[in-house]
């Protein structure tokens, strides 16, 4: 059941994903440390969106599996994409340098994480939370 | 335009991050801290955090820039009010907030730059002691 | 060639010579020369090079070669040329003002009574040839003159904008001025390092506080410079960082670990003190 979409397009826009995220984590009453995992992890992947590819949208839906329930958010974007994945997602990439994809480090926040992008097709990184 | 709230007692200087910090504010609050130092040689600052949620690879990358441009001037940064589920995500993150010195608390924050600033003032002793 | 010709002209061009002078004074004058160089300047050097020519017009061997004659008339325009430098003379002006010669002294020639026009033609050319290189030597002497001021000038700067003081016992403080590029900071750089070793200092303090800004050569050229300061058993303190190179060097990525730096100059004065075993304190009564 989709609970919220974002449109990224300005860089407010990466400040209202986080709160639709922590909305939804806690209404779904995640513990606090998990809402801020989950918050933490959707800042770095809007933020992503807003840098690289300028515009792009963050979908968040809660879901089910059996008798698990959990949020799954999807960010999609249009824009240059990642040449090489398994590189990004190496460690140098998200400590100390910064602006990096901190990539690696938003797969260690949730526990399902895929990703899939081509250059100049886009990019589209799923990530789920159970409870 | 939205500036932090800074306080200086005895040449400590007290600093809230609270709310939402976009790129300008955060560029802004750092030059303003700078400015503050230079301006008043201010030789402690401590860097109230207990109001921030989440830190995110980006904020994460500014506090401790600042932490090293604070050192830069001659001064001491101390960070406090680090919320425990934050410390576990910016672990999980991967940031290691490098040079930036943590107290678990603003009373032992206090304490550590009051030593500091005492070190880099001049001992005052009267002229009888001396003989 | 008729020498009795050239005589002949030589002869005639020394007796004007007074006259020839005064014209060619009046002439710079109306030139406006007279608005950078005093009327005892300006006769002075029309003098000089007056006689300069009258000594190479009888000149009788090669122009080319290094006789005792020449290098007389040589040194003459030279020194004429460290006039025209030390007054800020444009190259222009002095084109202007030694080229002015050659109309008055031609015309005086097209007066002299020659037995054909040959021969005023051959004296024509031989005089032109005289002067143009009077001229462009002069000028040549004006530009070598010029470049050695401007180097010395420089030299000045640099020993100025980067003295190096004894503060105290063993500490050495360089207050840097003006803009840094990365071979000012690496003469400054050397000459620091013989110091510490000479004066045998513990501590030298480099002050930025006139420096408008630093970049990623400057930083690393001062990094270097403390780290080589290490290896001769001192230490280097850098002071006079503002907040914004403070965030250039952050920025920037500089690792400026183990560098002690402070804000103001005073404050690494005082650390540099407890460096080298001094307490300083302040008496109250």
């Amino acid at each position: 059941m989709i609970l919220y979409e974002i449109h990224i397009k300005d860089e407010k826009d990466i400040v209202s994903a986080r709160q639709r995220a922590r909305e939804a984590a806690k209404n779904m009453n995640f513990s606090i440390t998990d809402q801020t995992r989950i918050v933490t992890a959707v800042s770095e992947l809007s933020r992503n969106i807003y840098v690289y590819a300028s515009t792009g949208r963050v979908v968040i839906e809660e879901i089910s599996s059996g008798t698990k329930h959990g949020l799954m958010i999807t960010f999609e974007d249009q824009g240059p994409g990642i040449p090489d994945i398994d590189k990004a997602m190496e460690e140098g990439y998200s400590t100390g340098k910064g602006m990096g994809l901190g990539l690696p480090g938003s797969k260690r926040l949730v526990d399902d994480f895929v990703i899939t992008s081509q250059p100049n097709n886009g990019t589209k990184i799923i990530i789920k939370k159970w409870l | 335009m939205n500036s932090v709230p800074m306080f200086l007692i005895n040449k400590i200087l007290l600093v809230s991050l609270q709310g939402e910090i976009n790129d300008n504010m955060a560029l802004s609050f750092q030059k303003s801290i700078l400015d503050k130092i230079y301006e008043t040689g201010a030789k402690g600052v401590l860097l109230n955090i207990s109001q921030l949620d989440i830190i995110d690879s980006y904020l994460g990358r500014i506090i401790s820039e600042t932490a090293r441009m604070i050192q830069l001037l001659g001064a001491k940064a101390v960070l406090t009010g680090m919320k425990p589920y934050v410390a576990v995500t910016l672990e999980e993150l991967g940031l290691n907030m490098q040079g930036v010195e943590i107290a678990m608390n603003a009373d032992i924050g206090v304490k550590i730059l009051e030593d500091y600033v005492k070190a880099s003032d001049f001992e005052e002793i009267s002229a009888e002691d001396l003989e | 060639m008729n020498n009795s010709i050239i005589s002949k002209t030589n002869e005639i061009l020394f007796q004007l010579k007074d006259d020839i002078t005064g014209i060619w004074i009046e002439t710079i004058q109306k030139k406006s020369l007279n608005k950078v160089l005093t009327e005892s300047e300006i006769v002075s050097l029309c003098n000089k090079i007056i006689h300069t020519f009258i000594m190479q017009i009888e000149y009788k061997g090669e122009f080319f070669s290094k006789t005792p004659e020449l290098s007389d008339a040589n040194k003459i325009l030279d020194d004429c040329s460290k006039v025209a430098v030390t007054k800020g003379l444009t190259l222009m002006e002095v084109s202007t003002f030694i080229f002015s010669l050659k109309n008055i002294i031609l015309d005086q020639l097209g007066k002299i009574d020659y037995a054909d026009y040959i021969s005023l033609s051959k004296e024509f050319i031989r005089i032109s040839e005289i002067l143009d290189r009077i001229g462009m030597y002069t000028i040549d002497m004006y530009v070598k003159n010029r470049e050695q001021m401007i180097a010395r000038q420089q030299q000045i700067m640099d020993d100025i904008s980067a003295p190096i003081i004894q503060v105290w016992e063993r500490i050495l403080a360089i207050p840097l001025v003006g803009t840094l590029d990365s071979k000012r900071i690496q003469i400054v750089m050397e000459k620091l390092l013989d110091k510490i070793a000479s004066t045998s200092s513990k501590v030298a303090i480099i002050d930025i506080t006139s420096i408008p800004s630093v970049d990623t050569q400057v930083a690393n050229q001062l990094l270097k410079t403390a780290r080589a300061t290490k290896l001769l058993g001192a230490e280097l303190i850098i002071t006079g960082i503002s907040p914004e190179i403070a965030q250039t060097m952050v920025h920037l990525g500089v690792d400026i670990t183990g560098i002690k730096t402070r804000a103001v100059m005073a404050d690494g004065i005082k650390l540099a003190m407890e460096m080298t075993g001094f307490k300083v304190v302040r008496l109250v009564k």
